[in-house]
């Protein structure tokens, strides 16, 4: 807290309407805290909270007859005839809210003989914004004085400094200045570091003088107070009388930090010769040094930045590449020819930090070089690829979008869609529309994975009719985890699907089954309609694809047709693709309502009296984890003891062991099955997960 | 220091050059890790449930040697140290009680925090001293001095630092790009939800654990009024508690207003006006910026924000227009924040979630947190960060911390 700061906003609240009074029910002030004071401090804190509350609103503009008043009467049971909670949490009140008329009452608390209630009450000084508060800090800290001081007078000694510190107010400087020339260690240090927060000529004169002699921690407390003092006169624009701190200071005699600090100060109050200071740090042999000097290009002056790009070729390649990437960095687009020019050097390292630099700080203009070196065998060849994504100014897209469309060959058609997909280039949805209905199945799942991030809904019937052209076993899958991410996007759940099963329609027959499985993975009530019609086709084509779309489902809706499959059909293969469906959809980890929970086991239970397979067995073991709920860890546990399942049950255990939600209340019985999985599995990690459960707070 | 250390530190900073925004391609998914002294040391302060889950993570990157833990729960520090040496397979991590022996070995690059919130800034401020890169977890600060006390440290002695809150980018996927690109035109209106403020901490006293000392409570407690020890507060438990946290407003607030910021590119600066919910015409608390965006506390358990072209959210995942390309800043490196981070100790370039972004999004926790307590709107100075016309309000904008403890 700034004292004068404080003085000019009391002023301003002086001016502010006033607040409303808290409301104290009929009662006045001292009425309510003469009953609320005995249950202050004591372990049922509604008392302490009302009261809180009062002081809260006692505190806002236009209050200050109340709070004067409530503030008197928490100064006036600070002795010890108040119970030592109650002292401290009245203390704490007054830290916030208490001004000059409680600082005589906290003061006289600095000669408590309990330490605790000593130090509380320097907080509550150390905030308060009378200027008496400094007199009566200061006052104590005279007091406390000679080689005698025992471990615990100097910890308060340090807290009244450190308070000192706190206020910020010039009035404390003699007294905190005389400290600095006693005693030695941590209170020494806090004086330097307290004068290191006051502002001001005085301040500043007692820690030059003080550098002389200050040795070890205390030097460097002062060191770093001094700067401190540098960068403040730095800020109000006093440059030489900063730079002056900063030169005494970047010497061999103090520690490297320092030093350092003192550089990085030396650069910022250099103006335009700047350039020049960097110039020589980097041509120097002190690698930390340079790094300070890398750190200051960020914001360095145009004449500055001039003198150092002009003499970059005579710098060292390692302090070259560091340049141009701060260079970079800046964002400075005035800058584009360094970043051309080192993209074409000779030098591997900065030809890549060059190429980086357009990325950041290039146009239009340089799509060509970077396309270039990304077709080339260069080592850039990568790096030009990241910089042509990141490349932010206009007109690139529509550059980039030129190049695709004249382009011939896959391997770059490839690149330079994934370009335009990580420039979430929408521009390039047509043209990308177009390079999925085309002859190479990798340009196609490119494309797809471009429109997947680009297309919207309204370009569904374009990505269907590509989808058609792609080929089972190769690229129609990511084509249609493309198809399903757009038309999710749709926020009616019941229109997803409606540009598919328009499709269907206006599809050849035997090309329709091809779009079945894209319809189970929408999912959707008129979409069952149609799987289910097409479940019972005498078509076999159609058959089979709508046994994949049903098995492709995204939820636990077609739970009822899959469990029909699993039990009735007379085809094995139905039967377990319909059984893993199953799985999935009732093991996934999403959120669930208990009840939900409880649906998906049951569907487990059901599942594993048909499963034939442990293979399918373990799969629910495994994926019950994800089913928190009690009743799944009973009907997991029993597994244990079977030698083909136990290391699957564990896994599920152990994943419902894992929501704290379920684990915490049911303590006991988690950690009795985790001894059995402990004892039971072979994998280490899953051990020491369980013991990490089984052990949590 | 040592010639070997001094020589390791400048072999490092020499390779920086070399490795200069790139972050070592390839290294941080290479089976090879370089060389022991290309490496960037590491030292993890506080590792507890998150301390030990970004520990981890570091430790992923070839390029880290994790060199010392540091806890004043005697547990967590002996499991993280075991679990540095079980990585590395030998017995070279030391363990520390105190974070002044840690930042006083010349051979530590870089430190991880991890502590609770009430340590974060006297920890980074003293690792800044010591010549030390800081990579810390959110909410980076208690107070909003504090915060700018860290922004001075890292820019007086020229530290890289990160903040932890890798979910302004990693959970809000291509969002703030979109935004950045201009989908949704001017955002008027943001809404984002998390937990509500901390309270003052009543918690009875317990017996201290088997193998703590007082002193090792007395550490915890650090800065913070002195109090009775309670488990709960070593085991994460700490955050409801306004001595050492600002609750969920600065726990979650801290990734959820610092995404909102950045992605309507207001991470650099801070609102005017605070105003509470005051059960009338006021739902919820409503931060004003200078240029006329609301970002309001409350909404549908994540972000939404609402622009004069679109909407978007969970529910609207993807804007009616297209967004452009944008100049959006982004992780240096590879492999997320820590890649970010790592990346910057070689370059000497800010992080994305650089000090000065990561005190603008505590603030507004902070400056939310007032208005909720005080229950009375707040107008407030960005540039000069000053509380205007409340100077009882003002005072939260720091506290004086337990010696010997200070913001110094």
């Amino acid at each position: 807290m700034r004292y004068a700061l404080s003085a000019m906003l009391m002023l301003t609240a002086a001016l502010s309407a006033p607040a409303a009074p808290p409301d104290l029910k009929g009662k006045t002030l001292a009425e309510t805290f003469t009953e609320l004071l005995p249950a202050i401090g004591k372990p049922d804190t509604a008392a302490q909270q009302r009261w809180q509350e009062i002081c809260f609103a006692l505190g806002a503009p236009g209050n200050e007859k109340p709070r004067v008043e409530a503030c008197t009467l928490m100064a006036a049971k600070l002795d010890d005839k108040t119970p030592k909670p109650a002292r401290l949490w009245l203390l704490a009140q007054l830290q916030r809210i208490g001004n000059e008329e409680s600082v005589d009452a906290v003061a006289a608390v600095l000669d408590d003989p309990d330490h605790e209630v000593r130090e509380a009450a320097v907080r509550a000084l150390a905030n308060n914004a009378s200027p008496k508060a400094t007199t009566k800090l200061t006052d104590r800290l005279a007091k406390l004085t000679g080689p005698s001081l025992d471990k615990g007078g100097t910890k308060f000694k340090v807290g009244l400094l450190n308070a000192l510190g706190h206020r910020g107010d010039a009035a404390a400087v003699g007294l905190i200045a005389k400290n600095l020339n006693m005693d030695s260690g941590i209170a020494e240090v806090a004086a330097a570091q307290a004068l290191g927060r006051i502002p001001g000529d005085e301040a500043l004169k007692a820690l030059t003088a003080a550098r002389s002699i200050a040795r070890g921690a205390v030097r460097a407390a002062v060191a770093d107070s001094l700067i401190t003092h540098g960068d403040r006169l730095l800020k109000a624009g006093k440059t030489d009388d900063a730079a002056a701190i900063y030169k005494e200071l970047n010497t061999k005699d103090e520690a490297k930090p320092v030093r350092l600090a003192a550089l990085r100060g030396q650069i910022q109050s250099s103006g335009d010769k700047a350039g020049e200071m960097i110039l020589g740090t980097l041509t120097g042999t002190d690698a930390s040094a340079s790094a300070i000097a890398v750190g200051q290009i960020e914001n360095l002056s145009a004449g500055a930045l001039k003198t150092l790009a002009a003499s970059l070729d005579k710098l060292p390649v390692p302090s070259r590449v560091s340049v141009i990437t701060a260079i970079a960095a800046r964002g400075d687009k005035s800058q584009l020819p360094i970043a051309l020019a080192a993209a074409k050097d000779a030098d591997a390292s900065v030809k890549r930090a060059g190429v980086l630099a357009l990325g950041r700080l290039g146009d239009a203009s340089a799509v060509e070089l970077l396309l270039d070196l990304m077709s080339s065998k260069d080592a850039v060849a990568g790096v030009a690829t990241e910089s042509l994504a990141a490349l932010p100014a206009e007109g690139v897209n529509e550059k980039l979008l030129s190049v695709l469309e004249a382009e011939k060959t896959p391997t770059r058609t490839v690149a330079l869609i994934g370009i335009l997909e990580r420039r979430k280039a929408a521009i390039a949805v047509p043209a990308l529309l177009k390079a999925a209905a085309g002859t190479d199945a990798g340009v196609r799942t490119a494309a797809f994975s471009g429109l997947k991030s680009l297309a919207t809904p309204e370009h569904l019937p374009g990505m269907i009719a590509a989808f058609l052209k792609t080929e089972k076993g190769k690229d129609r899958d990511p084509a249609e985890l493309a198809i399903v991410a757009v038309a999710v996007q749709n926020a009616n759940a019941e229109k997803r699907a409606e540009p598919v099963l328009a499709a269907i329609k206006d599809t050849a027959k035997d090309r329709a089954a091809d779009l079945f499985p894209l319809l189970g993975r929408i999912g959707g009530p008129e979409v069952r309609k149609v799987i289910r019609e097409a479940l019972v086709s005498t078509d076999p084509a159609t058959h089979d694809a709508a046994i994949i779309a049903i098995c492709n489902w995204p939820d636990v809706s077609a739970n009822e047709d899959l469990l029909a499959l699993a039990e009735k059909s007379k085809v094995d293969a139905e039967k377990l693709r319909s059984l893993q469906a199953l799985i999935r959809v009732n093991t996934v980890l999403i959120e669930r309502t208990p009840e939900e929970r409880l649906a998906a086991l049951a569907v487990m239970k059901k599942a594993m009296e048909l499963a034939s397979r442990d293979d399918e067995r373990k799969a629910i073991l495994e994926g019950l984890g994800n089913v928190r709920h009690i009743d799944t860890l009973h009907f997991v546990v029993p597994y244990l003891d079977q030698p083909a399942l136990a290391q699957a049950a564990c896994k599920g255990i152990v994943e419902l062991a894992h929501s704290k939600m379920l684990r915490e209340p049911n303590k006991a019985e988690f950690a009795k099955v985790l001894d059995r999985v402990i004892a039971t599995t072979k994998d280490k990690g899953l051990a020491e997960r369980a013991k990490g459960y089984k052990n949590a707070p | 220091m040592s010639t070997t250390q001094s020589t390791r530190r400048d072999f490092l900073a020499a390779s920086a050059a070399a490795a200069a925004s790139v972050g070592l391609p390839g290294l941080a998914f290479s089976q090879n890790r370089p060389a022991a002294n290309e490496r960037i040391t590491m030292a993890t302060i506080g590792t507890g449930g998150q301390g030990s889950g970004d520990m981890g993570g570091f430790m992923s990157h070839p390029e880290v040697q994790m060199v010392a833990v540091c806890d004043v729960v005697p547990e967590h520090r002996e499991r993280a140290r075991k679990s540095v040496n079980s990585r590395y397979k030998n017995e070279d991590c030391k363990a520390y009680s105190d974070f002044r022996d840690v930042l006083a070995r010349d051979d530590i690059d870089a430190v991880l925090i991890g502590t609770p919130d009430h340590w974060h800034a006297i920890i980074t401020i003293e690792a800044c001293k010591a010549g030390k890169d800081v990579y810390c977890e959110k909410p980076e600060c208690l107070t909003v001095r504090e915060g700018r006390a860290m922004v001075d440290a890292v820019r007086r002695y020229g530290r890289v630092f990160s903040g932890g809150s890798q979910r302004v980018l990693g959970d809000y996927g291509d969002w703030p790009r979109s935004i950045w690109g201009g989908s949704l035109g001017t955002v008027k209106e943001v809404f984002v939800d998390c937990g509500g403020p901390s309270g003052d901490c009543n918690l009875p006293e317990e017996k201290l654990p088997a193998g703590m000392t007082p002193e090792e409570w007395e550490m915890w407690l650090g800065p913070a009024p002195k109090r009775p020890f309670h488990s709960s507060l070593i085991k994460g438990g700490f955050r409801p508690y306004r001595d050492y946290s600002g609750g969920g407003m600065t726990d979650w607030g801290a990734h959820r207003f610092g995404a909102a910021m950045f992605a309507t590119g207001h991470h650099l600066m801070g609102p005017t006006d605070i105003t509470p919910p005051d059960g009338k015409g006021v739902k919820h608390l409503t931060y004003t910026f200078a240029d006329g965006m609301k970002m309001y506390h409350g909404g549908t358990g994540d972000i939404r924000y609402v622009g004069t072209e679109g909407e978007l959210d969970r529910a609207h995942p993807k804007p009616a227009k297209p967004a452009k390309a944008s100049d959006m800043p982004t992780y240096k490196g590879r492999g997320g924040i820590f890649g970010d981070f790592l990346a910057c100790v070689k370059s000497r370039e800010k992080c994305f979630r650089d000090i000065e972004i990561a005190h603008r999004a505590c603030t507004v926790c902070h400056l939310g947190n007032i208005a909720y307590w005080l229950k009375r709107p707040l107008k407030y100075d960005p540039i000069k960060e000053e509380i205007v016309g409340d100077p009882e309000a003002a005072r939260w904008l720091d506290r004086p911390k337990r010696e010997p403890w200070s913001l110094a």
